[in-house]
């Protein structure tokens, strides 16, 4: 590094120039005469430039004989002009409809031509993410992009959504996308508190922070070549996002945006509702669960509150009637505006969000400011810094064996029973809280869960940048940029006294901090070598550090109820948690250009990694990506093929691994594992303990390395209303750090080693066309697929299965050489002799537990969307679909609702007829098969064709289609406002998640997982809140 | 200087900046040490995960989830006994027990045990403490799954893929590992021990001495339906071993939160600290005791919600019928309960055992003898509720024991039987124990096959599970899981 900083030293040395004066003034317009804001003019082999300002003005300071002039402006033709002799000069631009001239966001803020990269890459325009924002940015992406899986993994506020870009990588986990905002990398965590699996709470993706209000675009990098100056963080890919600065022009650019939305339960199971709670006919007066009781018929019986003259009703919507209207409003102020050599932006948002459920709310606050300024020594200097503080209450456990799973509660409630009896559900009377009206002696009252028992968080977050450039002469410049992340997560949760199934009360307090330190040095020179080649060389210096801190207490029996006091309670657990990862980087990045039609790019980067083992900490991966305009190259462009490039690329992208892995240590342990969620704590009775580790430390580590190549093809026709981009890539992951399994015999669970492969193969197409386009009325469809096959080529020797996550009742992701990620859980017993066959117990009838087997894969096999935009002057409409195609979910609500005889299918055979179980056979006891033709009651049937324990039949395709989004705005003409202070004014409606065209799985969305977005695990729900849609208007005013 | 300063200031400081970055690199890598966690600790340290996860494990997931297998009890529901009927699903169970023995207690105890031997000199008492507690261990993971890595567990560096060893090598291997644990005892008060971290005993060597050589015992025992080790049993019982309540070898629970029984803690999690018919009992059982007449019914269960203060004490449940109906007696919380010990050897047991080793001829003594030592177990194990919830009167334990035939007046094979049963009663809701009486014995006879059970006969192993069967290609076919363990007759 060293020789390095020598090499910069002497690139700077004794740099200066001086100029004198001459100004050219004008307007820049569109071909409808509307003022262009924003359009950057440049001298040409210059960096002396301006932009337009708010009315389309422009001045520009220079001294120069001849000097041309460019103009350009994003989605119009650049032009170069040569000034005459008059100091004015107004300019019209033509509208570009092939959009070639995009310049994108790319690796450490680099920007490049779109027609120059030869990789994928996808740029969606702030003006997307705010038609009907959504609260998490992540799932405004859903749909508008190729290669790109985003799942929402639940319906709480603040819930996390799953992003990953073509595939998972690394068996290890981690292969969620790097966030980059503005040239600094940010945290997307999702950590848990406790388990997820027993009670745990989808405490959300700290993406989500990122407010949709300032962003100005964001550019998916997908693969390998495109990420891979950004080293191994970045082998899953990136999402850049780029924030709003302030508009040129010395006049405020005033915006007020303000949504209001309205939310309710997306879908809800279909109920019967002809049978009361019991088992076989009759009321079940302790146990209030189920329908397996006695038709509803008016008859008078004791209902759960103990009154012996109620009458058997039925309350179809007594589900329907527990869930709020949720509300969201979003509010946002921001002013930004500038000089030709300064720019400001402020901006302020609010969004205050109820939800479904009963006491759950969300509140952000976000403040967002950047400013920059071009001084008089070549040097400018910005400053862009985020503070966001998140507020939330009242989330819902999912899971099970806790006793704030509301949505089982809920969910499963008896079709009799008239959930106005439940409230009130406390008594405070006496001073102490009682429950009243619990379900059962064992059930909580779902008010009581939902209004006593906590689940508080509150996020603070900084994150920002501040960024240096010395611009000696038009041709180089070196820039220094610091990206800070500062993140602080409180979580509290409690179960208040008195709460069956913790009835002494309890407490969790959980701080979670993570500090992200980011310093580039970039170096960049460009110099046209002769009138055919262009070269761009850049070479930087990158430094990271991350640290965790987590301080937890987990409180037990509390003597004074709702005192959350450490000193209040019989038991406090506390434990702690720090890790620290630095990591040194090089790299350079060369571009050389011929004709404008042919385009080179080669990077190569060194990362030194604290998680390695420090002798064997350096590693060098490189990537060579070209582009290929044939159409300029041949110069056969015409109106029915109007552009046309190629691009290939192949790329490889070192990783390190997690912090201490190397050593063999022993930890202190804070509890003991116990079934059923009666783990036991330490100090025991006084006593510490220590235990070794799970993992066998590595003898040697190597970093692992993702080896990218993608060949793609963008074509543009007829005069490029229709555009196709398509892409195949293949993507191998070798040298994995993993903790693979050994034997446990051996005392040891898993073993650190270089080993295992895996790959993704796919392609990835965007359609995107003008289908009607007139100086009215224009028409544009996006249409985006993506097919994924992932491998997982090997795991190491002798090893044939990896478990990837574990749910309940054996239900697991496994990984297996030669197959994707598969569900695994306990299927119905086969026929010995014939394993197709499931047999049924000879002396019941009834199917059986058979062994744990593969269900299926969890991945789907392709995933579309589809947006469209249709605009008539000012009236606009724009809608969304997305289709997911294929993968497995294992859904506890359906085995529930079946099992206990409250799906309304269950309704679909006589209850009290027998019935016989015909796709089953009866193994003799010589082995022959025999069709089964013992008669069952319908309630024995569920209860085992849907049995908790086996997953067989509670399993099913996750294939849907949602309409995702749908907004009609209108713009009122500017001619309104000439007079007022107003600028513009536009209104509109708006409805996101409106509705499931198509999906097989009865009774829930689809579109869950249990696991969160930190994990590469899906294919599991478990009693997850319902999803929500949500519609609502919107108003945006500009002064 | 100063002039060319002024002019590049900018890149002066981003030169200096970096240069501040770059020479000090490789310190700043050097951050790899975790700043939680130890590189070496003492053995006191490293006991304490193994007993308790090793009694977490034999509560709530052995005992509280196959004790239906010798039908102590029957479940509510699947979960807490489903594995009687042999059903595979349970994944967990097997999972969950084999790695609590092999990694959280084998490689504990394990790593003590070499720490103390690198010592110089070597800590020979934690060596023996470490070597009777692996003892105890494999006496668990042979008696659920029979064949078991043994002499090449435990060490990943020399045996990646441990081998399975056959039955016998794994109890004569106990048995040698107690030998040499018991030679290794320095009785010298000064000599050092495991103490704080000893969470059975306190550091008394006398008591492991005895916890040794009990286990040996009952190893013995198992062996001697296959082989003649009668000296040894004989040899063995004049040693010293665990006689007296004071001795008895047990994992203490509390009634404080985090220290629970996690039997209990089900109960108080799920169903506010009672059983709500969630293990009611077993026809076979209450069978075995009615017939007895014996007072420790009234201490193991309780009466059925339907039967309160009648003296009655409801139903009993027959075998796989997965009975939760109000109206039967269920399993009394004064077994049940926060601060119930799980008890790993009892002086009841072993005196009956020793009972048993006389009246089959085992070691000296007529069935006068063995008659006495019948007594002196059923006493203790009636004795150990005293002061406890269930106490059985002086006058009830009295009578008891009058109304029992001496076993002189009996045939020997009636006798033998006699005494096995009382060790079936001793070990209610104590797996494996209560299973490997039933295994080794056949007694009570009355043990059957469940309704609904899968498998042609009783449960008699549990499956590998899945984790060990995928990385380990030394892992045998499992045996049907009723096919009868080696050391069966």
């Amino acid at each position: 590094m060293k020789r390095l900083s020598l090499v910069i030293l002497l690139l700077l040395a004794g740099l200066s120039w001086s100029m004198a004066q001459r100004t050219i003034l004008g307007t820049v317009i569109d071909e409808d005469g509307e003022p262009l804001i924003g359009a950057s003019i440049i001298l040409k082999g210059t960096t002396v430039g301006t932009v337009t300002d708010i009315d389309g003005k422009y001045s520009l300071d220079f001294n120069q004989e001849s000097p041309v002039l460019i103009f350009s402006y994003t989605g119009f033709s650049t032009q170069e002009i040569e000034v005459g002799t008059s100091n004015l000069l107004d300019v019209t631009m033509v509208f570009d409809a092939l959009k070639i001239d995009e310049v994108v966001v790319t690796a450490i803020g680099i920007e490049r031509n779109k027609k120059d990269i030869g990789y994928a890459i996808t740029t969606v325009g702030g003006d997307e993410l705010t038609v009907a924002r959504e609260t998490n940015i992540v799932n405004s992406l859903q749909g508008k992009t190729s290669g790109v899986q985003i799942t929402r993994q639940s319906g709480n506020l603040g819930g996390s959504t799953k992003i990953l870009i073509r595939g998972v990588n690394s068996l290890s986990g981690g292969n969620n996308p790097l966030w980059v905002v503005d040239g600094v990398p940010i945290f997307d965590s999702n950590i848990a508190t406790g388990s997820r699996i027993t009670g745990g709470f989808d405490v959300g993706n700290r993406a989500q922070d990122i407010n949709p209000d300032d962003i100005e675009s964001i550019s998916i990098l997908k693969g390998a070549a495109a990420a891979a100056l950004y080293g191994s963080r970045a082998a899953n890919g990136a999402i850049i996002v780029t924030t709003k600065k302030g508009g040129k022009g010395n006049k405020a650019n005033i915006t007020f945006n303000s949504s209001l939305r309205f939310d309710d339960p997306l879908r809800l199971p279909d109920y019967q509702n002809e049978f009361a709670n019991g088992n076989n006919g009759k009321l079940t007066p302790l146990q209030i669960s189920g329908g397996w009781g006695p038709r509803i018929d008016g008859r008078t019986y004791t209902d759960f509150t103990g009154d012996d003259q109620a009458t058997l009703t039925a309350f179809p919507d007594n589900v329907s009637d527990f869930y709020e209207t949720g509300r969201t409003h979003i509010n946002n102020l921001a002013i930004g505006g500038g000089t030709d050599k300064s720019n400001y932006r402020f901006s302020m948002t609010s969004l205050n969000q109820t939800g479904i459920f009963p006491g759950s709310e969300l509140d952000r606050f976000t403040m967002s400011f950047n400013a920059g300024t071009k001084f008089d020594q070549k040097v400018s200097s910005s400053v862009g810094l985020n503070l966001v503080r998140t507020t939330s209450a009242g989330s819902v456990a999912q899971g099970a064996n806790d006793p704030n799973v509301l949505s089982s509660v809920v969910g499963t409630l008896p079709r009799n029973i008239n959930i106005g009896l439940l409230t009130p559900w406390i008594d405070e009377s006496t001073g102490v809280g009682q429950q009243l009206n619990p379900l059962d002696p064992m059930t909580n009252n779902p008010y009581w869960i939902a209004n006593e028992n906590r689940f508080d968080t509150e996020v603070d977050r900084l994150y920002g940048n501040v960024q240096l450039k010395y611009e000696p002469v038009f041709w180089f410049d070196i820039t220094g940029r610091l990206g800070i992340d500062f993140l602080a997560d409180d979580r509290f949760r409690s179960n208040r006294v008195g709460t069956l199934g913790r009835l002494q009360g309890d407490f969790t307090n959980d701080r979670i901090q993570q500090r992200q330190l980011d310093y580039n040095l970039l170096a960049t020179a460009k110099r046209d070598i002769n009138d055919d080649f262009f070269i761009k060389a850049v070479v930087g210096f990158n430094y990271n550090t991350r640290v965790l801190e987590r301080f937890t207490n987990f409180s037990q029996e509390l003597t004074v109820e709702q005192l959350f006091s450490f000193g209040n309670v019989n038991v406090n657990n506390p434990t702690n948690d720090f890790s620290e990862r630095r990591l040194f980087g090089v790299f350079g990045d060369i571009t050389l250009s011929y004709k404008d039609f042919l385009s080179l790019n080669i990077t190569g980067r060194n990362d030194w990694s604290s998680t390695l083992p420090l002798d064997n900490n350096s590693y060098f991966y490189p990537s060579v990506s070209t582009s290929f305009i044939f159409t300029d190259a041949f110069n056969i462009a015409d109106d029915i093929l109007s552009y046309g490039k190629l691009r290939a690329s192949i790329a490889q992208v070192g990783g390190d691994t997690n912090p201490y892995q190397l050593d063999f240590l022993y930890s202190p342990e804070t509890t003991a594992f116990g079934q059923f969620g009666t783990a036991t704590t330490f100090p025991f009775n006084g006593t510490l303990a220590f235990g070794g580790p799970a993992t066998l430390p590595p003898a040697d580590l190597n970093p692992e390395f993702v080896t990218n190549w993608e060949i793609g093809t963008e074509l543009q026709f007829f005069k490029g209303r229709f555009g196709v981009d398509f892409t195949y890539y293949n993507i191998v992951t070798t040298d994995q750090i993993l903790a693979i399994p050994i034997p446990e015999s051996t005392g040891f669970n898993f073993q650190r080693l270089n080993v295992g492969q895996t790959s993704n193969k796919g392609f990835e197409v965007e359609i995107n066309a003008d289908v009607i386009r007139t100086s009215d009325f224009n028409w544009n469809t996006l249409v985006t697929f993506t097919s994924n096959r992932f491998i997982v080529d090997e795991l190491a020797d002798g090893v044939d299965r990896l478990v990837i996550n574990s749910g309940f009742n054996s239900i697991q992701v496994i990984a297996e050489p030669g197959e994707s990620f598969g569900l695994y859980g306990n299927g119905f017993r086969r026929a010995t002799s014939d394993s197709t066959k499931i047999v049924v117990d000879p002396n019941t009838g009834l199917r059986q537990t058979g062994e744990n087997i593969r269900l299926g894969d969890i991945f789907p096999n392709f995933i579309a969307g589809w947006t469209n935009n249709i605009t008539y002057k000012g009236l606009s409409l724009r809608f969304t679909l997305d289709w997911r195609d294929g993968g497995l979910l294992y859904s506890e609500t359906v085995q529930n609702l079946r099992s206990q005889g409250l799906a309304e299918e269950v309704n679909n055979v006589d209850r009290y007829k027998a019935i016989v179980d015909t796709e089953a056979f009866i193994e003799n006891a010589d082995g022959s098969l025999t069709p089964n033709n013992i008669p069952v009651r319908p309630e024995d049937f569920f209860g085992l064709y849907s049995a908790g324990n086996i997953a067989e039949g509670n399993v099913f395709d996750a294939s849907f289609i949602k309409l995702r989004e749908i907004a009609i705005s209108y713009t009122f003409p500017d001619s309104w406002f000439a007079n007022t202070p107003f600028r513009s004014l536009s209104l509109g409606l708006e409805a996101r998640n409106l509705a499931i065209l198509y999906a097989t799985i009865p009774h829930i969305d689809p579109e869950t997982n249990l696991f969160g977005s930190a994990n590469d695990g899906s294919g599991i729900e478990f009693n997850s809140p319902p999803t929500t849609r949500s519609f609502g208007a919107n108003l945006r005013v500009a002064f | 200087m100063k002039l060319t300063m002024k002019k590049h200031f900018l890149p002066f400081i981003l030169i200096v900046t970096m240069l501040f970055v770059g020479v000090s690199c490789d310190d700043q890598l050097d951050i790899n040490q975790d700043p939680l966690a130890a590189t070496q600790v003492d053995p006191n340290l490293l006991f304490p995960e193994a007993f308790v996860n090793l009694s977490n494990n034999r509560t709530i997931e052995v005992s509280g989830r196959t004790g239906n297998v010798v039908q102590y009890y029957e479940p509510a529901f699947g979960a807490f006994g489903d594995m009687a009927l042999g059903e595979l699903g349970n994944t967990f169970l097997v999972g969950n027990t084999w790695t609590s023995l092999y990694n959280s207690v084998l490689k504990n105890i394990v790593l003590a045990e070499r720490t103390a031997a690198a010592q110089e000199p070597q800590n020979v008492n934690v060596i023996a403490q470490s070597k009777i507690l692996q003892a105890f261990a494999y006496y668990n993971l042979t008696s659920m799954w029979e064949r078991v890595p043994f002499t090449q567990a435990l060490n990943p560096d020399e045996f990646p893929t441990p081998a399975f060893d056959e039955q016998q090598v794994v109890l004569e291997g106990i048995v040698s590992m107690i030998d040499e644990a018991i030679a290794l005892i320095n009785k010298d008060p000064e000599a050092f021990r495991v103490t704080n971290g000893d969470m059975i005993f306190d550091g008394d060597l006398d008591k492991w001495e005895k916890f040794g050589n009990s286990i040996k015992l009952k190893v013995l025992m198992m062996l001697a339906n296959k082989v003649d080790v009668s000296s040894q049993i004989a040899a063995t019982i004049n040693a010293p071993r665990i006689t007296s309540l004071a001795d008895e070898a047990a994992f203490q629970y509390f009634d404080a939160a985090g220290n629970f029984n996690p039997i209990w803690n089900t109960l108080n999690r799920f169903a506010g600290g009672i059983n709500p018919t969630w293990w009611v009992a077993s026809n076979t059982f209450t069978g075995v005791l009615d017939e007895l007449n014996d007072p420790r019914k009234s201490t193991y269960y309780d009466e059925s919600q339907d039967e309160v203060d009648t003296g009655n004490f409801g139903p009993s449940a027959a075998p796989g019928s997965f009975n939760s109906a109000r109206g039967n007696s269920i399993v009394s919380l004064n077994i049940l309960r926060p601060d119930y010990p799980d008890r790993y050897v009892t002086p009841g047991e072993i005196v009956l055992m020793e009972a048993e080793a006389i009246a089959r001829g085992f070691a000296s003594g007529d069935l006068a003898a063995a008659d006495a030592k019948y007594r002196e177990g059923i006493r203790l194990s009636m004795d150990f509720f005293d002061g406890k919830p269930g106490a059985i009167s002086a006058e009830d334990k009295d009578a008891y024991l009058a109304s029992l035939p001496a076993l002189s007046t009996l045939s020997q094979d009636d006798a033998v039987e006699a005494i096995q049963v009382q060790i079936y009663i001793e070990c209610f809701f104590r797996m494996p124990e209560g299973w490997n009486v039933w295994r080794r014995t056949g007694v009570p006879s009355t043990v059957i096959r469940p309704s609904g059970s899968q498998l042609d006969g009783v449960l008699r192993r549990l499956f590998y599970p899945p984790d060990e069967r995928g990385a380990n290609p030394n892992a045998p076919a499992d045996p049907n899981l009723s096919a009868p363990m080696w050391f069966e007759n």
